[in-house]
């Protein structure tokens, strides 16, 4: 090859090449429960539509469906999205459990994480690349402690709770704010463990025996419709408060009505959705033909997030975490679904709690007023 | 530049065995660290295990008497189980130990369920079930107690896998490190040698070129280079040494032509100053002469007259008396008569009307008249003289010049020492240089010789004015002469006296010579 071609070749190889890299999407990592991943989807499609982050596509790469609640399928993950240099950071994951197994990876490796729903105050000492887009439940027990003390002035109050880092740190936060205000469950132990709940009969019994007139429980609504057929046919009547993990039954599920007046603690106000909420939700609505979560919003926001950070900031994993743990203080608050997003030091937003009640067509917001009362 | 070298690489070595040192000793605490970490882990295993048994324990207790405190027991050994299991969560481990430690909290939170369980068949007045499920716990208590140790074993195992793969490195970096430290040393040979070809030895040319050049000799110079930079290096060297021996033989050259100038100068200086010396004899002498010149006319008159009116008379008596008395006079008178005319000369400012003088002839004529002394005297005179020189003088004076030089050197030769005179006569450039060369004695005191009336001879021997009238002669012709001791024996005196063309009349003088010398031969 003539000596004058050769390098010219060589720098237009380069050129190649640079260009090509310069266009690859960005992709982010995603480890969520289907609703949340509809929601991180349906934000990339937005974004894409919108011309993308700085001209390049965002491409989502899920782990881990169904499955994505267990600590141990979440380490997995983790380790096999960390060790990706072509991902940005991960949205996910699911619950308290996983998001704290799965964060320890994602700091070793510098990697950004954003947990949707994960709410286990433990989560806040993960480490700098672990942030989440819901308040710590050091915040929520108080807040179902004034609803176990606004529901009668003298509750006979059960607590079932997972056996896990987020029913354990719960738990733990609702039986001191309960003896704050001198109330003594009338039971309080572990209904279900890794996501299933066992000896229903026998743990039926034990509820009924304890004659509770409401029942908070901390878990999944899945156990708990499987729990409240059996409790109900004694106690018919008892009220039943959720936390945060209870997402509203789908109609065509079995039992499902044994559910209706169940409430259940929501970060978003569902009666003051913004404008943007409401368009958003209507297109799910149509889209899905079902009614939407707060992971599916969640979700859509921890994507915007990491979209707006990767384009102020650019692609470099350390960037993006210092974007975002300035977010609300040296950085501009998020402009979330909900209104101004901002993070502490621990990467945790401010606390922000709303009721909702399981009816026969859907979810109905609960006025905050309540509280009051 | 070898000791440089060598020093260079000995620095490096030491850095790489430092380096070495470093890392085995960075190796060796990552274990030790790993060590440490491994007994505090056993150290919460521990903890979580005999919590997790406390809390069997309590069960058991609870089930045979249920009470708020046996519960309560329960429920803090196991936040204390729980508690321990999340000191394993934010510690730095491999993805197979953390695996395991979301293992036992499974365990642990199966472990518990099961023990709730037990305790609501327990206060259902169930206690067979109760106990039924006691075995359950059991069952899940040995399952924690399993999952810590298949944790532990794992976290052994990478220990263990951590010290074998630290010795493995550290057999790799002494391995590494003879290997480099033996690539150092053939490098630093191959450095060392390279250096003294590329460097050193031009180097060490081009010094003693130097120091050769600093001696004093301008012939060194730097031996062909092979590499560039000292090709450049050497062949300003030999430029400045070539230039160097240039200005050297021009210094020299120069020198010489001072030297001449300077012996020239003090000839012309000695020649001023016996010029002046003799102007002031001459003077004196021209006032003496001229005062006794009258009464050695009349004094020489009347003996001559004397002389002849005695020559007259027969009488013997009268006539000795003549030859004894009146003979000297006239003798005497004319001697008398003679020196103060050779006075008068010598004191006469030259007026002389010079003319080109054909030397050889005047040699011939100057010499023709000693020649017979010579031979007498037994002593040999040779005359080299070109018959094609002419000089700027005035025939006679040159010829009395001539001839006073060969009589001194005949009467220095008749003191007993000495042989032989040469003359020899040679052009030189403008002049014509003839020189007087005896075996004789030499002067005694050559910057006197033409002193006026200085002399060696006795008394009565010589009036001390001949050489004078040489110096004398010679400075009116323009020329220069002086006179020196020959460096074994001898004197040497040197007439160089400026070079003529020969004149019209010379040149048929010539022309008639050349054809005499044709017939002769």
């Amino acid at each position: 090859m003539p000596k004058r071609v050769a390098p010219q070749l060589l720098f237009s190889g380069f050129l190649l090449l640079f260009a090509c890299r310069e266009r690859a999407p960005l992709r982010i990592g995603v480890v969520l429960d289907p609703d949340g991943l509809r929601g991180a989807v349906m934000a990339a499609d937005d974004l894409n539509a919108g011309g993308g982050i700085n001209g390049r596509r965002l491409e989502l790469r899920v782990v881990n469906g169904l499955s994505s609640t267990s600590a141990k399928d979440a380490l997995t993950a983790a380790e096999s999205l960390a060790t990706d240099a072509t991902i940005l950071a991960v949205v996910g994951h699911t619950n308290s459990n996983a998001s704290l197994a799965a964060s320890q990876v994602y700091n070793e490796r510098h990697v950004v994480q954003i947990a949707p729903t994960s709410t286990a105050p433990l989560y806040s000492h993960a480490g700098p690349y672990s942030f989440r887009m819901v308040p710590s439940d050091l915040y929520q027990g108080e807040f179902l402690a004034k609803v176990v003390a606004g529901d009668s002035p003298h509750p006979r109050v059960a607590v079932l709770y997972e056996n896990d880092d987020y029913g354990r740190s719960l738990r733990g936060r609702l039986a001191e704010e309960l003896a704050v205000r001198d109330i003594q469950p009338v039971y309080d132990a572990p209904a279900s463990v890794v996501d299933a709940i066992t000896d229903i009969p026998d743990i039926a019994q034990a509820v009924v025996r304890a004659r509770p007139n409401l029942i908070v429980w901390i878990g999944t609504e899945g156990e708990l419709r499987q729990l409240l057929a059996v409790v109900q046919r004694s106690i018919p009547h008892v009220r039943v408060v959720a936390s945060d993990r209870f997402s509203v039954p789908r109609p065509h599920e079995p039992n499902a009505q044994v559910l209706y007046g169940v409430r259940y603690v929501r970060f978003r106000a569902a009666d003051a959705a913004s404008p943007a909420t409401r368009a958003l939700t209507a297109r799910y609505e149509r889209q899905f033909h079902d009614e939407h979560s707060d992971q599916f919003l969640l979700a859509y926001d921890a994507v915007r997030l990491l979209a707006t950070a990767i384009t102020a900031v650019g692609t470099e994993r350390g960037d993006i975490r210092d974007y975002l743990a300035g977010v609300g203080t040296s950085r501009p608050a998020f402009a979330s679904l909900d209104g101004p997003l901002r993070f502490d030091a621990n990467g945790d937003p401010p606390p922000g709690y709303h009721l909702a009640e399981v009816t026969s067509k859907g979810s109905r917001p609960i006025p905050d007023a309540w509280l009051d009362q | 530049m070898i000791t440089i070298v060598a020093a260079v690489f000995g620095v490096v070595a030491t850095v790489s065995v430092l380096a070495v040192a470093h890392l085995s000793r960075s190796l060796g605490n990552e274990l030790d660290r790993t060590t440490e970490q491994l007994i505090d882990e056993q150290r919460i295993a521990d903890q979580i295990v005999s919590s997790s048994y406390g809390q069997q324990l309590a069960a058991y207790r609870y089930l045979e008497n249920p009470s708020a405190g046996t519960l309560a027991e329960f429920r803090d050994g196991g936040a204390q189980a729980y508690r321990g299991i999340r000191k394993y969560l934010f510690r730095s481990m491999p993805l197979e130990a953390r695996l395991r430690v979301e293992g036992i909290k499974e365990a642990h939170e199966i472990f518990e369920v099961a023990a709730q369980r037990a305790f609501d068949l327990a206060a259902s007045g169930e206690p067979a079930r109760a106990r039924a499920h006691m075995v359950t716990l059991s069952r899940d208590a040995a399952l924690l107690e399993r999952a810590v140790q298949r944790f532990l074993a794992v976290r052994e195992h990478q220990r263990q896998e951590l010290r074998e793969s630290e010795e493995m490195w550290l057999t790799r970096l002494q391995y590494a490190s003879v290997a480099l430290a033996a690539a150092l040393i053939v490098a630093a040979v191959m450095l060392a040698v390279l250096l003294h070809r590329r460097v050193t030895t031009p180097l060490s040319d081009l010094s003693v070129a130097v120091r050769a050049l600093a001696a004093g000799r301008d012939d060194a110079r730097v031996p062909p280079q092979r590499f560039a930079e000292f090709q450049l290096l050497g062949t300003a060297f030999n430029e400045m040494a070539a230039s160097i021996r240039q200005a050297r033989i021009e210094s020299q050259i120069r020198n010489a032509d001072l030297e001449r100038a300077l012996a020239d100068l003090q000839r012309a200086q000695r020649a001023l100053v016996q010029h002046e010396k003799l102007s002031a004899v001459g003077e004196m002498l021209a006032g003496l002469a001229h005062e006794l010149n009258n009464p050695l006319a009349g004094i020489l008159g009347v003996a001559e007259c004397l002389q002849m009116e005695m020559s007259g008379y027969p009488d013997p008596a009268v006539q000795e008396l003549a030859t004894s008395l009146v003979d000297p006079l006239v003798a005497e008178s004319l001697r008398a008569r003679d020196l103060v005319r050779n006075l008068l000369n010598f004191s006469r400012e030259a007026a002389t009307q010079l003319e080109s003088v054909h030397l050889a002839d005047a040699m011939n004529v100057a010499v023709g008249l000693r020649r017979h002394a010579f031979v007498q005297s037994q002593k040999q005179l040779e005359i080299s003289v070109p018959d094609d020189l002419y000089v700027s003088a005035q025939p006679q004076k040159l010829e009395l010049a001539i001839m006073n030089v060969v009589n001194n050197s005949l009467d220095a030769l008749n003191t007993g020492t000495g042989t032989m005179l040469r003359v020899a006569a040679a052009r030189e450039e403008e002049d014509v240089v003839v020189t007087f060369e005896d075996d004789g004695p030499g002067f005694v005191h050559s910057d006197r010789v033409f002193d006026p009336f200085y002399t060696t001879k006795p008394v009565g021997s010589g009036t001390g004015l001949g050489l004078s009238l040489v110096h004398k002669f010679v400075q009116e012709f323009g020329g220069v002469v002086f006179a020196e001791s020959a460096p074994v024996r001898g004197a040497r005196l040197v007439m160089r006296l400026r070079a003529t063309e020969p004149s019209a009349r010379e040149e048929g003088a010539d022309a008639a010579r050349v054809s005499e010398a044709a017939l002769a031969g």
